[in-house]
């Protein structure tokens, strides 16, 4: 119980260290808050891990030191880079996610940890092979693949948790509409630095009917709000993003008559306690899991957020509120706000359209997601079905999270075609040299 | 394309997520109360095997319940119908304040005797109205009876004493559960002070008498009726007590000896519509809002036949009230007419001696006006100098009231005594109800008043 209280503590630090970067304050000196940062992230992880350990759980230990090597190194490792507040604030996020998972299901830790790893492993690739992918020149590849991702769970498809949006195969499974936001920003950025209205319109029906018919509602309110944001850049006028909002509502309201699924999801939103064992079950278990405790939680290992259905997916977050408290929570939904306004920073310094809406789109995902699935739990809008982004439990989910974020740094860091292909080589020439010496 | 527009999305973000901390915080700390104590919320059981319960309190600060967990209730049945019980599910006060008992007071002292000690945190304290020593007496005076026992301070509404019989043991409910809700015949587990629904009898006679200074204001007293013993209705004969005839009456020797028959004449006098407005007035047929549950009296004659509408008028009929409502008439009538909202729940305390909550008696406006009241309390005080109740008049202290014999759906009627005593200034209203025993009212309502004659020299 006493815990809660340093845990907290830690982390106010780190989010007010990662805020510091923001703004351009001189005094203390940036390497010296890094090192605080370090320490403190450091200590969040120990200290979580150390409850878990303490209570029987002493395999842990083995996650426990390499998890303090790999945050020490990738904070030391970071602070080279230009972005380093960008993931900075991932490394918070991965952690609360590390710790939750590890309270919850180790196993799951273990797998996320795994997929952690492959999407640094992907950062790298995308890096040197920037002049591959990074260009305007792949329209109709681009098109190809979105509507064989989209429409592969028809043919492959897997029915999971009432969302058709997963695909099997040889027993891995992945939700392909996560790489089908990649795609999507890719090609309304391509279009809309054309001014090409008409082909973004087809693109963003086509896709969010399919979502429908997929049932796939948490994904649809995230293409429809990251489209209107795309909107309001394009024309400047926050007309169309009204107009906009009119239509989805009415098309909403549409929806929920002609659907049974939509509205049965309208009514539990509206009065979850009316069933409080059927369709409302859900959300009110949720609601209980945050209301109890109070502003430092139960602690971690002391409440029971395992009564919460998809505790370690979508329902992630209850598990944050419940154990680890209130002051961590709202570090956590500061964590994306942090990586909204740092995101959109970036996009107002590209001088090429392209990479503008490309970039404002990628932030936008990211935000906008992580509203929906938030905003969803805490009864603002109908709960929907997507991860949180970073912190979730889901392969798909991280790694086309931790592309858009790659994609996000790499614009930043502004490397031409030509230097891309320069960087590729003397790689290579590295990788030889390497292989010579042994 | 202008970088305002970036900015303006940077405020639409920052937007989103204060929203999402704004309904965050709402949830985690508004709703806490709300939601911590939710019967759905499996916390609940964690939460109460992890905190020591709270302590209840009397009036005087006397405890009654114990920290141990299997033997909380000190006074093992004294308040099974007013603390209520904590195995086999809750009840009553344990069950209605059961977020309280079980809310931790953390300061730093226990938050180091619980890490190195490994003490546990403890709930909150409550003090009710009730009076110990008055429970006390309560409980002995019902011992061999059915039937139940409330009374109110009339200035302030608090609830001294409030007993049902037959009660049961609250630390072994849940050894005896079967027995206790298999037992029909007794019901055990009914707090008949405030759920128990009897006839009235004569008692009610205030009702009618309240009707006629209200619609005859200033002749009331000269309306006399010749009692004869007995009145026919419908060819039914309706007697007196003991079939004893009165002779010529007017109200005040009527009410003083419970005369039936000059009640039922009353009808002459009063409409049933009249009457139920007079009782709508005196809180019939309407919830009485109060911290414990109370059911409602009924009194509703206009739609009756004519046998039914009559006998209303002596408190037979259809009519149904609670004890606890009795109490509360007796109380306003002692209170000038002012009616005080009855409570149970005097304050709640942390651990730390800090208040979390006080109720403060609640004026809910004059019930009766003060005219009325300075013809009714004679009356009433009467009954106990010369009429029905003359064995209370030996008690060296004022007593005033009105005692009932209710016939009921058994062969045996129940025995009223409701009304109010003073001494020293201090004031008391009751309300006893004895079942299928005649007379016996009154010698309980003795064993009461000497406790209070003692408790206020």
């Amino acid at each position: 119980m006493l815990i809660r209280y340093f845990i907290t503590i830690f982390v106010i630090i780190v989010m007010f260290i990662i805020t510091s970067f923001m703004f351009n304050i001189k005094l203390p000196s940036i390497r010296l808050r890094i090192k605080w940062l370090n320490i403190f992230m450091i200590l969040i992880y120990a200290v979580n891990m150390m409850i878990l350990i303490l209570d029987k759980q002493y395999l842990l230990i083995i996650p426990l030191i390499i998890g303090i090597g790999l945050i020490n190194f990738a904070i030391k490792y970071l602070s080279n880079t230009k972005n380093y507040i960008l993931w900075y604030t991932i490394i918070f996020l991965l952690l609360i996610s590390q710790i939750i998972l590890m309270r919850l299901d180790f196993y799951l830790a273990f797998k996320q940890l795994f997929f952690i790893i492959l999407g640094i492993f992907l950062r790298f690739i995308l890096l040197y092979t920037k002049f591959i992918w990074l260009n305007s020149k792949n329209e109709t590849l681009s098109i190809v693949i979105l509507s064989i991702l989209i429409c592969s769970p028809f043919i492959f498809g897997v029915t999971k948790n009432g969302a058709n949006n997963w695909v099997s195969i040889n027993n891995i499974s992945f939700q392909p509409s996560e790489f089908v936001k990649i795609i999507y920003i890719y090609l309304i950025a391509l279009y809309f630095a054309k001014s090409d209205l008409i082909k973004p319109f087809i693109l963003t029906a086509f896709v969010i009917g399919t979502l429908f018919i997929q049932r796939d509602l948490g994904s649809a309110f995230l293409y429809i709000g990251v489209f209107l944001i795309m909107i309001y850049v394009l024309t400047q006028n926050i007309r169309w993003v009204l107009i906009g909002l009119g239509c989805g509502s009415v098309l909403g309201i549409f929806s929920t008559f002609l659907f049974s699924h939509v509205k049965s999801r309208i009514i539990a939103w509206l009065n979850p306690w009316s069933d409080v064992d059927g369709m409302g079950y859900q959300l009110t278990q949720g609601m209980f899991a945050m209301g109890t405790w109070g502003v430092f939680g139960s602690g971690l290992n002391n409440g029971i957020p395992t009564k919460v259905p998809y505790v370690t997916t979508d329902y992630i977050f209850v598990a944050i509120v419940e154990e680890l408290g209130l002051i961590v929570s709202i570090a956590v939904i500061l964590s994306y706000l942090i990586l909204g306004i740092v995101g959109i920073n970036i996009s107002i310094q590209q001088k090429e359209y392209f990479s503008k809406y490309l970039t404002l789109g990628c932030t936008s995902i990211i935000v906008i997601q992580s509203f929906v699935i938030l905003a969803g739990i805490l009864q603002i809008i109908p709960l929907t079905g997507i991860t949180l982004p970073f912190v979730s439990y889901g392969g798909s989910s991280l790694i086309s999270m931790f592309i858009m974020i790659s994609i996000l740094e790499i614009i930043d860091n502004d490397i031409n075609e030509a230097n891309s292909i320069e960087m590729f080589k003397e790689m290579l020439w590295k990788i030889k040299i390497l292989k010579k010496f042994k | 394309m202008e970088d305002k527009n970036f900015k303006k999305i940077q405020i639409g973000f920052l937007i989103l997520m204060l929203i999402l901390i704004i309904k965050l915080t709402y949830i985690n700390i508004n709703q806490e109360e709300k939601l911590s104590s939710h019967k759905n919320n499996p916390r609940l059981v964690l939460l109460e095997e992890q905190i020591l319960r709270g302590t209840f309190y009397d009036s005087n600060g006397i405890m009654l319940t114990s920290e141990s967990s299997d033997n909380r209730y000190i006074y093992n049945d004294r308040y099974s119908h007013s603390i209520g019980y904590n195995s086999q599910g809750k009840s009553n006060l344990e069950k209605a304040l059961n977020y309280h008992l079980i809310k931790p007071t953390i300061t730093f002292e226990q938050v180091m005797a619980n890490f190195f000690k490994n003490d546990q945190f403890k709930g909150r304290d409550i003090h009710i109205t009730l009076d110990n020593r008055l429970q006390k007496i309560s409980q002995q005076a019902l011992e061999n009876y059915t039937g139940a026992i409330v009374g109110i301070e009339p200035s302030t509404g608090q609830i001294k004493f409030m007993y049902s019989s037959p009660s049961f043991d609250s630390n072994t409910v849940k050894q005896n559960w079967s027995s206790l809700i298999n037992d029909t015949q007794n019901s055990p587990l009914i707090n008949r002070a405030t759920q128990g629904l009897y006839p009235p009898g004569s008692i009610f006679k205030i009702i009618p008498t309240i009707a006629m200074f209200k619609y005859y204001n200033n002749n009331w007293e000269n309306i006399t009726f010749d009692c004869k013993g007995y009145i026919e209705i419908d060819g039914n004969k309706v007697h007196c007590y003991n079939k004893t005839a009165h002779g010529k009456l007017n109200l005040n020797q009527a009410f003083t000896l419970s005369c039936n028959t000059y009640f039922l004449n009353l009808i002459n006098y009063i409409s049933p519509k009249q009457l139920e407005q007079v009782a709508d007035d005196l809180l019939f047929n309407q919830k009485i809002t109060s911290d414990i549950e109370i059911l409602t009296s009924s009194f509703e004659i206009t739609n009756e036949d004519n046998f039914s509408q009559i006998l209303s008028y002596m408190g037979q009929g259809k009519t149904l009230v609670t004890p606890i409502h009795m109490a509360i008439l007796a109380g306003v009538i002692a209170n000038d007419g002012i009616y005080m909202q009855p409570y149970l729940i005097d304050a709640i305390y942390d651990k730390n001696g800090a208040q979390i909550q006080k109720s403060l008696p609640k004026n809910n406006g004059a019930l009766i006006p003060t005219k009325y009241i300075e013809q009714i309390r004679p009356m009433m005080e009467n009954v106990v100098k010369n009429g029905t109740a003359k064995q209370l008049s030996t008690l060296p202290l004022l007593v005033a009231g009105k005692t009932g014999t209710a016939e009921n759906e058994t062969s045996n009627a129940h025995s009223w005594f409701m009304g109010y005593a003073e001494n020293n200034g201090e004031q008391l209203a009751f309300a006893i109800i004895i079942e299928g025993h005649e007379k016996v009212a009154l010698k309980v309502t003795e064993l009461i008043l000497s406790e209070f004659l003692e408790i206020t020299n």
